[in-house]
């Protein structure tokens, strides 16, 4: 029993292995990453870099060619219903048909999935002041992403999937999003998976981070085995002649002052004296990365 | 049970908006057949439930992603659009039927009604609506909604003008006539056609999205 339980507690709320998806001229390539309890992962890369593909392939909208995908350790077909129940997914791009209502919302929602309570879908409808009797083709984008929001949220899940979830929200709700998902994490059993190309919602709530680019994972870590990992530099360019220190530099950018670029911190102390180095934000090292991706390792 | 009653609410929430529209002007051209031809009035409601089933499929392709990312199997979805497209093509026929005998018992008609041959073309409108379903579910994500139109009026037209002309009917009289009780066998057979649709295009959409 004891050992059941200890198990239990170890299984990832979700586990990705190996997938693969083929279209033509784009290839996701085998990607892996593992996502614990209580925590929320970032999934960047740059528009078509696959994190669409990804999402579509966990939710179980596309058919992988390759690879498993485990949501507390059992596969799709071991129990679709309660596979499809565990999920919320919010994207920035209404999956309501445009004529619904949300009156009509709440029949349908009710109808697929056993946990849904209208009781919390109409707590949050109130609070957001969603319309009810409007159709949701007069929704603004805003509005029908608090409507997805208010959707997964009032239902029994364990995985909330974001694709580009805060797109187009105005400061306000995107403040009370980050807060509403720090509070879904944090009694431990729950997850976020948060695909997005705007970093800076990630370097609040974000405790790993998977960068992708290309279909492939270019790393993964812990947001801050991340940024402790790499290194900003910022110097003159005649730093860039010097054959021995360039080799290391990742995407180097110039501008007028010179140029900006990261640095293994293991290759750190290289750098000559009076180079300036700063710990970078996940936003500096996606961009800088993202133009370097070849010469990574995959990770 | 309950995914494929949630599918078929679907479909009608994404049909719901020009339905009562297309009911109204069925029923309307529906009342003036009625003056003339039991058959032709029971036959147009059905003519105009065909286009109506039709309008799930067209209509569904916009917004697929729900019930691709809700809990249920393909089997689920298919056998729920052909209960719905069911319920839509027998409503409207009894609907034709009940609007005959009221325009009979309030004088304004009077119509013989064939039971035999009303019958049969209710058994051939459900044969064609398993066909126009399955047609459905094997060309429409290959050809894309452009040629929607054309599949969603072939089943309908064959109706109205096919079997509905003053000839058709003719020789579906003279051969009901000549046979025992076969209106209500053309009926059965069109219903069995449905399951035979069902099993069919689940067989096409799972080859298809390889579940």
């Amino acid at each position: 029993m004891e050992k059941d339980r200890r198990y239990a507690e170890d299984v990832p709320v979700l586990e990705v292995r190996d997938l693969t998806k083929q279209y033509k001229g784009f290839l996701l390539d085998k990607v892996s990453f593992t996502l614990p309890k209580g925590y929320i992962m970032g999934y960047v890369g740059p528009n078509g870099a696959g994190k669409s593909t990804t999402l579509g392939l966990i939710t179980e909208t596309r058919r992988a060619d390759g690879g498993e995908v485990f949501l507390d350790g059992a596969k799709y077909s071991e129990n679709r219903i309660l596979y499809k129940e565990k999920i919320g997914y919010v994207s920035s791009v209404s999956y309501f048909p445009p004529m619904m209502t949300v009156k009509d919302a709440a029949v349908l929602l009710k109808q697929f999935y056993p946990t849904f309570s209208k009781e919390k879908f109409y707590h949050y409808i109130k609070a957001w002041d969603l319309p009810v009797k409007k159709k949701f083709m007069k929704f603004s984008t805003g509005m029908m992403v608090k409507l997805m929001f208010a959707a997964a949220l009032s239902r029994e899940t364990r995985l909330l999937i974001l694709d580009e979830a805060t797109n187009g929200l105005d400061v306000l709700f995107r403040e009370e999003i980050l807060n509403l998902l720090q509070r879904y994490i944090e009694d431990g059993e729950h997850s976020v998976l948060f695909a997005t190309h705007i970093i800076e919602d990630l370097e609040q709530i974000a405790d790993y981070i998977v960068m992708v680019e290309g279909g492939r994972v270019l790393l993964q870590d812990t947001k801050e085995a991340l940024t402790e990992s790499f290194i900003l530099v910022k110097g003159e360019d005649k730093l860039l002649k010097d054959s021995a220190v360039s080799k290391y530099l990742l995407g180097v950018k110039r501008s007028a002052f010179g140029f900006t670029a990261l640095i293994r911190s293991d290759n750190a102390a290289l750098l000559p004296a009076g180079t300036v180095m700063e710990k970078p934000a996940v936003s500096q090292i996606m961009s800088h990365l993202m133009k370097s991706a070849d010469r990574l390792e995959i990770a | 049970m309950k995914q494929i009653i949630g599918y078929m609410e679907y479909d009608y929430m994404n049909i719901k908006r020009g339905m009562w529209l297309t009911v109204a002007i069925f029923t309307a051209v529906s009342v003036i057949f009625s003056f003339k031809s039991a058959v032709m009035a029971v036959g147009y409601m059905l003519f105009g439930a065909l286009i109506l089933a039709s309008t799930m499929f067209v209509q569904t392709v916009q917004t697929a992603s729900f019930d691709a990312l809700v809990p249920g199997s393909t089997f689920q979805k298919v056998a729920a659009r052909y209960l719905g497209s069911f319920l839509v093509i027998t409503a409207s026929g009894l609907a034709g039927f009940l609007l005959v005998n009221v325009m009979r018992l309030a004088g304004f008609s009077d119509v013989g009604i064939e039971m035999q041959l009303l019958a049969a073309v209710g058994g051939i409108g459900l044969f064609l609506l398993s066909l126009q379903n399955l047609a459905f579910y094997a060309l429409l994500p290959v050809t894309g909604t452009q040629f929607a139109g054309l599949i969603r009026m072939v089943p309908g037209f064959i109706l109205f003008f096919g079997v509905l002309s003053g000839k058709t009917q003719a020789v579906l009289s003279g051969f009901l006539q000549h046979n025992s009780a076969p209106g209500f066998a053309i009926l059965g057979a069109g219903a069995a056609s449905l399951f035979v649709g069902v099993f069919l295009s689940w067989l096409v959409v799972r080859g298809r999205d390889g579940e």
